[in-house]
């Protein structure tokens, strides 16, 4: 009984990381802008891997493949937004039109 | 006469467009931008079309650009599908995961899951394939790629003889900044690249016991140094990463690997006792020489990453 409800909680947390990720997918082809993009990838890259990892943890139970996913979400969470954040700043650098595309999404 | 001042107007012509374009080649790119956009306000019919684009626009609606275009989206679409349906296919003719009865259908798989194991007493039975029984081609696969950064050495290597141009200084003072001193990335950097060295002198030294090895620990010692160069620019590694590292650590590498299989080889064929004993199964010192031909491996692959991409980003280390 305890196994089960456990494995139905873990079924709900990998059911709405894939949700999430769907949607991040959808944003990446609805936005035209680079940097609008980034918002998408950011929430697939924290949110959706919280809800898998946490899908993992509560399958595996208190146990060191928990503590292991654990360091796997630390670690995924201190390099993604990380590499998002590094990617806008190269767009900010190297677009040119940079400019023109703000007034065009404001308008 | 006529023909020779043809030529020379001709050739004045020609380098009269060629300044144009350095001109055009040297301005800043807000000022392209601003320009740009000066365009736009004068071509009120598509404010947002560059000039260029337009003209490739132009180019790519004639009928043949179309025709082309839409039988290269259905065939990609149609490729695509064929290697997918073509994948799936061959994972489900694939054997079930711990089907005992797939070593009874193969017997170079059966012979190598009953013997490694006594032959080279590593726990990880890949890594005895690899460095073991074919020990060969492991110290053929570092070679190839130690003579990879070798050549990319010749073409790439700037001249480095003291009379460097104002150019190449300038070149390199760009590079130099190109690092930006991003407070975020070095706050980061200063945590995650110890974590991943560690992790990969753990892949590397493990190599015979659990999945891994000198390859891909190796890989990580090298990303690891990749973001230590990311963060903290060229300065900061070349303390304890030069050209003359490299040499050192690669030919050494090499050089051991290639005496440590030679007197495996010279044991092997003369049946003398090794002096390196399988030990105990499953701890870190058994199989043997299998952990220092990782270790080889390892700092092999680490310093080719690392060679490989400050060779094409900067010419040199």
């Amino acid at each position: 009984m305890h196994d089960g409800v456990r494995h139905l909680i873990s079924c709900a947390l990998l059911l709405s990381a894939i949700v999430v990720e769907a949607f991040a997918v959808l944003g990446q082809y609805r936005l035209r802008y680079s940097l609008n993009r980034a918002h998408p990838a950011g929430m697939g890259d924290t949110l959706a891997i919280l809800l898998l990892l946490l899908a993992g943890m509560v399958e595996y139970g208190l146990s060191i493949s928990s503590l292991k996913l654990l360091l796997v979400l630390i670690l995924l969470w201190l390099t993604s937004p990380l590499s998002t954040h590094l990617i806008g700043q190269m767009v900010e650098i190297t677009d040119a039109t940079l400019a023109t595309e703000a007034r065009e999404w404001k308008s | 006469m006529g023909k020779n001042d043809g030529f020379a107007s001709w050739l004045e012509k020609g380098s009269q467009s060629l300044d144009l374009e350095m001109q055009d080649a040297l301005r800043e790119p807000e000022e392209i931008a601003q320009q740009e956009r000066e365009m736009d306000l004068e071509d009120e019919l598509a404010p947002r079309r560059r000039p260029k684009l337009r003209a490739l626009e132009a180019a790519r609606r004639g009928s043949k650009g179309t025709v082309f275009r839409r039988l290269y989206c259905v065939l990609a679409v149609l490729m695509c599908m064929g290697l997918i349906v073509f994948m799936v296919f061959s994972v489900s003719m694939m054997p079930e995961f711990g089907d005992p009865d797939t070593l009874e259908h193969s017997e170079l798989s059966s012979f190598y899951v009953r013997n490694t194991i006594r032959d080279s007493g590593a726990a990880n039975i890949i890594c005895g394939i690899i460095l073991d029984y074919r020990g060969f081609d492991t110290l053929g696969e570092s070679h190839v790629l130690f003579i990879a950064v070798c050549t990319v050495m010749l073409l790439l290597r700037s001249p480095n003889d003291g009379e460097a141009s104002e150019l190449d200084a300038a070149d390199l003072e760009e590079h130099r900044c190109e690092v930006r001193n991003d407070p975020i990335l070095q706050i980061i950097a200063r945590f995650v690249v110890p974590v991943i060295f560690l992790f990969g002198v753990y892949v590397v030294l493990n190599g015979h016991l659990s999945p891994g090895g000198g390859f891909s620990g190796g890989a990580i010692l090298g990303g690891g140094m990749l973001l230590y160069l990311f963060a903290y620019g060229y300065r900061r590694t070349e303390r304890f990463m030069t050209l003359r590292t490299f040499r050192i650590v690669s030919c050494c590498a090499l050089v051991s690997y290639s005496a440590l299989k030679c007197y495996h080889f010279y044991t092997g064929v003369n049946e003398i006792e090794s002096i390196f004993t399988r030990g105990v199964y499953g701890t870190l010192f058994s199989g043997g020489m299998l952990p220092l031909l990782d270790i080889a491996v390892g700092c092999v692959v680490a310093c080719t990453m690392y060679a490989f991409f400050t060779l094409f980003r900067k010419g040199d280390f």
